[in-house]
């Protein structure tokens, strides 16, 4: 579902990625590791489209992402959910708004924002929180009303830039059992992190990052092979 | 697609979900690329839909900044009110000047050598030219018995030799705008000035000609300060909002939906400014009417302002709308990333 080839970003001498290859299968939950700046957010910035790759392409379903116009940029962030670091939430919307505010983007129905929004809120075990806002939150529950934002669209790629940077370990871990869960129903997920050990308890694939460049050069995909616990 | 389930390690949460998640979950479709899968019916309606969204929401939002909406709502309405009132007031002016044209009259006053007898003589063949509707001469006794019995120099004049008031004819023209015969008078050789009645109406329609000139630049002016305030307003909202505009852009939003609630604020606060203009006009007009009314009478003549009509309150109302809209707009141009 995601192929990344040759994936390189400058800036100006600066080089922040190098011939990064990758690919990604429906339902793959895939951590990228790596110390600050080592190249992480780029990489996220380039499957966004936040940013445009210097060489290189990335293909998702299938279509190439180096010649999408901007006015088709929108259209395939639809098929993405996103989870940030610092939560990225609307401080002055109450949860069930923050929540609902990709389904009121894409244009879903009164009816079906309402019904998609509760789902998700659930799922995330905030379900009687609907009217509270962020300010009344704590840090982990503001990462769970992203989590719900980012799923409740019912994505095929989420991706998670740094979501436990600010978290206890324990909420760490709650986090990311919510991601690996979401695999399960066929949603790929991408986290970076620079927390190894998390990752380790997770992964079932790494990809790690070092000074832009993916180490492991034999295959560029780093398989550590780390089954579940269960 | 792997389908296993897999418990939680670690948390005290409840992350069993009581709606089936699943359900989220619908195959997304990209065979048209990236674009909006839906129908045109079905964009219509999101369309349509999303408008009225934010209609609602961006009108409720100026309700929760109620000092800065309020004060962009008075300075527009302020803004307009000023050409608005100077016009109406420039159109009661015209009909001022023009009801006193209808009743004016030529005085002219002839060279002092010119005895009573050769005016009256030449008045008669005066009578002929078309342009006239009657001549009255005032004879040289007749002023001067006039004069003398309104001037405080009556004494001075009674005892002058020779009576100095030359003859007059008061010429009554037929049409309103009697300049061609006022010409020929002064070329008459008997006739040593030409006075009309209706200079200051002259003057006065000057001065409302110019008066039309300042009010479309004041008007120019001030929809300029419209637009700009409403610029500037919301390129401050644009700047204070860049994080909800990011989040937004992120999950998917079109630069057209990232735009509306700007110019739906705009358009807001331009049809809220308009209906305070015209507030503020009306107003204005129940300050000034009477004692205008009671110059007007000092002229001898009736004054009445036209109140603006249905048509004008609505083109009062969509230029004010509009003007706030395109300001947003601009901005919304310029600023928005």
């Amino acid at each position: 579902m995601l192929s990344v080839q040759n994936l390189s970003r400058r800036y100006g001498n600066q080089i922040a990625l190098t011939d990064v290859n990758f690919q990604m299968k429906e339902g793959e939950l895939l951590f990228i590791i790596g110390h600050s700046g080592a190249g992480k957010s780029t990489i996220m910035k380039l499957l966004t489209l936040e940013e445009r790759p210097t060489s290189g392409d990335i293909y998702f379903q299938g279509l190439p992402l180096a010649h999408i116009t901007n006015s088709e940029i929108p259209f395939y962030r639809r098929h993405l959910g996103l989870v940030f670091q610092g939560h990225h939430l609307l401080h002055d919307r109450n949860i069930f708004d923050n929540v609902a505010l990709p389904l009121i983007i894409h244009g879903y129905p009164i009816a079906e924002i309402k019904r998609r929004v509760r789902i998700a809120l659930q799922h995330v075990g905030l379900a009687n929180r609907e009217t509270a806002f962020p300010k009344h939150l704590s840090g982990g529950q503001q990462q769970r009303v992203g989590i719900a934002r980012a799923l409740v669209h019912g994505p095929q790629l989420l991706l998670a830039d740094e979501p436990t940077g600010n978290l206890d370990p324990e909420l760490s871990l709650e986090i990311m059992g919510l991601f690996r869960q979401f695999t399960t129903m066929g949603m790929s997920v991408i986290v970076t992190t620079h927390d190894l050990a998390l990752a380790t308890k997770f992964a079932k694939r790494m990809l790690h990052l070092e000074g832009g460049r993916l180490i492991n050069k034999e295959s560029q995909v780093h398989e550590f092979g780390v089954e579940y616990a269960d | 697609m792997p389908t296993e389930t897999m418990p939680i390690e670690a948390g005290s949460m409840d992350i069993h979900p009581k709606g089936d998640i699943n359900e989220l979950f619908e195959p997304n479709s990209i065979e048209r690329g990236f674009k909006d899968p839906r129908s045109r019916s079905e964009q219509f309606n999101v369309w349509l839909q999303n408008h009225r969204m934010v209609a609602a929401d961006s009108w409720l939002r100026l309700w929760l900044m109620p000092v800065s909406s309020l004060l962009s709502i008075i300075l527009i309405g302020f803004s307009l009110a000023l050409p608005v009132f100077l016009s109406v007031l420039l159109a009661g002016s015209g009909q001022l000047s023009t009801g006193w044209r209808l009743g004016d009259e030529l005085q002219v006053y002839l060279d002092p050598m010119v005895s009573t007898e050769e005016a009256q003589q030449w008045a008669k063949s005066l009578e002929a030219n078309p342009e006239i509707e009657s001549i009255t001469v005032v004879s040289k006794e007749e002023g001067l018995a006039l004069f003398s019995a309104e001037s405080e120099i009556s004494d001075i004049l009674r005892g002058l030799e020779k009576n100095p008031i030359p003859v007059l004819m008061v010429i009554k023209p037929k049409n309103s705008d009697p300049s061609a015969l006022v010409n020929y008078l002064k070329q008459q050789s008997q006739v040593d000035v030409v006075q009309a009645d209706d200079l200051w109406v002259q003057r006065l329609q000057a001065l409302l000609q110019a008066g039309e000139r300042l009010m479309g630049l004041v008007a120019l002016s001030m929809g300029s300060i419209v637009i700009l305030v409403i610029l500037m307003g919301t390129r401050l909202s644009i700047l204070n909002q860049a994080h909800q505009v990011d989040i937004a852009r992120m999950f998917g939003a079109t630069r057209h939906y990232l735009r509306r609630p700007f110019l739906y604020s705009g358009f807001w606060l331009g049809l809220a400014g308009g209906c305070v203009a015209l507030m503020l006009v009306y107003l204005s007009f129940i300050w000034v009417e009477a004692p205008l009314a009671e110059l007007a009478r000092a002229y001898g003549t009736d004054l009445s302002f036209t109140h603006l009509s249905f048509g004008q309150v609505l083109q009062l109302i969509v230029l004010s709308t509009f003007l706030s809209w395109f300001g947003a707009w601009i901005a919304t141009k310029r600023y928005l990333p």
